[in-house]
């Protein structure tokens, strides 16, 4: 069976990506389309994705490929800097690396939400993430009395 | 007028909440994530954090119920202001997942608790938990009235098999072996400030016949220590951890443990005997014992040896127990307690280990054990020395000083010519500087030159003296190494950031 080198894959806007087998086999959805059909010189469409954060996943994906050498602290260096984004691009991100089942990604940028929320009071975590306070009242009132247990 | 006014507002204000509701606020991405997600973020936060998310919306309401990861610690009421006891209770009744990873309540229990605290060991057990905590001393809580007292704790009758559990971890309590369950995939136990006044270790390695590491912190400090592991049992690495804490100077320690692969003694070595019987052969034995210079008896010395002579005795009975050991690793106390006998000639030992560790500063005292060590080490074929630069040092008193000084700088040179080491079969010396990130600036030609040996004083340039404790001894030590070991074939020098493996050229 010959396998291609190179993978060229296809984003939700049409844009052509073309990497190299390895970095895309990081990806458990595409290793499975390539397990599957082994497509020679053929497209591999990512219809959830587009092409801005199809090519932010990819670059992950080859910096945590080609850099063997790179030693620990690089790394978490490199990966803080890279999840340092606006709210809509960690979703974007993370939608993407959950489509294409990247676990490492996934964690990552989990991570890097889960410090946002730490040790903020929940009104500072409604700012940060645009959530909109939707409980009447009496919801107010009837959870206050069930919750005493973990609120004042 | 005011109060319609207002009745309108809150009129408004639930008609947009519900139809928020359906149709969500577009900027609000973190909400829209699927499910599972949100669960990862929610099972990385604290405790405290995670229940807080109920009072961001309604789509965030419940989902705290579902995570798979529970803490209860001291930050709990800090940031909570509630007791652990009542809201772990409250909890256990609130939880809506199916499974549970983890589960950790540490707290101070009163003898009150315990009844509740068995009732959640039950509740890990229905929840599948695979890591289990209980810590019912907290030492974080150091609030007044806190009193330390160990409680009995037995599991709970009702529990008879634990299949799901791999870790579990009991600090602070009297275990009672009574209804211990069956925990067949038990791979990890970690017993801090236990009281085991039996053969309960016995009992917890026949009922657990997957488990793999044992690791005893503080045990038994007030009476002896039984460590029976069962025949049964598949355990391969015992890590026993111990301080000079309350009487436990006062206990005897009893070792069965046949088909360990590794043993780790940490910390110190206060107990008063150490009984080992039935070690394998071929193990690695690992002796990290650096806080005996915490404990002024073990941190003096005379010429007769340690001042209280039962801490050298205890070393010297545990080395030659591990005589046969295949790995051997020392730290910076031992080997100055092995330079007492080199000094004083009294070399007895000798060793089986083809693998030798050596943590060490490389200087002063510490240069005559090991050059014990490296005639001991007969079939040495890998030597590591793991340059440490906060190295103590054994307090000797002034005749000791005066009877047995010697120039560090010449030390290696000497040995060189006097001594009897041979080390025939050593192939690879690594040094390693596990502090810091110190570059080595060596250069291809440095390299070069090492590998053949050429420059006289080459190995200088990979132990620079501004950046490295112990450097002259370094550079030294390799150049003794390199003349009694005529098949040494590779060096390593490994920092933090850096590794250059040489391999030498016959000369």
């Amino acid at each position: 069976m010959a396998f291609t080198k190179k993978v060229t894959l296809k984003s939700s806007d049409g844009e052509l990506f073309i990497i190299d087998r390895a970095v895309a086999l990081q990806s458990r959805t595409i290793q499975y389309v390539l397990e599957d059909t082994n497509p020679v010189d053929a497209i591999i469409p990512v219809p959830a994705v587009d092409a801005r954060t199809l090519s932010k996943v990819l670059e992950y994906c080859k910096k945590h490929l080609i850099d063997l050498n790179t030693d620990f602290e690089d790394y978490s260096k490199w990966d803080k800097d890279f999840v340092d984004a606006e709210v809509w691009m960690l979703y974007d991100l993370i939608m993407a690396a959950d489509y294409l089942h990247i676990p490492p990604l996934i964690d990552l940028i989990c991570d890097k939400i889960a410090s946002m929320f730490k040790g903020q009071t929940p009104d500072k975590i409604r700012e940060i993430f645009n959530i909109d306070n939707d409980f009447s009242k009496e919801e107010e009132e009837d959870f206050k009395k069930k919750s005493g247990w973990a609120f004042k | 007028m005011r109060c319609t006014g207002k009745a309108q507002k809150r009129m408004r204000k639930i008609q947009t909440n519900s139809e928020n509701r359906h149709n969500q606020n577009q900027n609000d991405f973190i909400s829209r994530l699927p499910e599972d997600i949100l669960l990862i973020i929610l099972n990385k936060l604290p405790m405290e954090d995670a229940v807080a998310t109920s009072l961001l919306s309604s789509k965030w309401r419940d989902l705290w119920k579902l995570t798979s990861n529970v803490d209860f610690n001291y930050r709990w009421v800090q940031v909570r202001r509630k007791e652990i006891h009542p809201s772990v209770n409250h909890f256990v009744r609130s939880h809506h997942g199916k499974e549970i990873k983890c589960f950790s309540v540490s707290l101070r229990c009163r003898k009150s608790m315990v009844p509740d605290v068995q009732s959640w060991i039950t509740y890990a057990a229905k929840k599948n938990v695979e890591e289990l905590c209980i810590n019912l001393n907290d030492r974080e809580d150091n609030r007044k009235n806190r009193t330390y007292h160990l409680h009995h704790l037995c599991f709970p009758a009702c529990v008879l098999s634990f299949s799901s559990l791999v870790k579990l971890i009991l600090k602070f309590l009297w275990l009672d072996m009574d209804y211990f369950p069956h925990c067949e995939s038990l791979k990890e136990l970690h017993l801090e400030k236990l009281v085991l006044p039996n053969d309960e270790i016995n009992g917890i390695t026949e009922k657990s016949p997957a488990l793999q590491l044992l690791c005893l912190i503080n045990c038994n400090l007030s009476e002896n220590l039984h460590v029976n592991i069962s025949p049964n049992s598949n355990l391969r690495k015992l890590i026993i951890e111990d301080e000079f804490v309350e009487y436990n100077r006062m206990q005897h320690i009893f070792l069965n443990a046949p088909k360990i692969t590794r043993i780790e003694f940490l910390s110190s070595m206060p107990k008063r005997k150490y009984h080992i019987v039935n070690m394998g052969v071929g193990i690695e034995a690992r002796f990290n014992l650096n806080r005996m210079f915490r404990e002024r008896g073990a941190a003096k010395a005379t010429c007769n040896g340690v001042l209280v002579r039962r801490y050298q005795q205890n070393l010297l009975g545990l080395l030659k127990t591990f005589q046969t050991a295949k790995v051997l690793e020392v730290c910076s106390w031992c080997i100055q307690v092995l330079s007492i006998l080199k000094v004083r000639q009294q070399e007895i030992l000798l060793f089986e280990a083809t693998h030798l560790v050596l943590n060490t500063g490389l200087n002063g005292w510490e240069l005559p054990g090991i050059a014990l060590l490296l005639r001991a080490c007969r079939k040495l074929e890998n030597l590591v020395i793991v340059m440490n630069d906060e190295a103590e040092e054994l307090q000797f008193n002034d005749a000791f000083q005066r009877i047995y000084a010697f120039k560090q700088e010449f030390y290696w040179k000497n040995q060189g010519a006097s001594s009897t080491v041979c080390l025939q079969q050593l192939a690879v010396v690594e040094f390693r500087i596990s502090h810091g990130d110190k570059f080595f600036r060596v250069t291809d030609n440095d390299i070069r030159d090492l590998e053949t040996w050429k420059n006289n004083s080459i190995e200088k340039q990979f132990f620079p003296e501004d950046t490295i404790q112990g450097y002259s001894a370094g550079a030294e030590l390799l150049r003794f190494l390199r003349s009694k070991s005529v098949n040494l074939g590779k060096l390593i020098f490994t920092t933090k950031k850096q590794q250059f493996q040489i391999c030498l050229k016959k000369i």
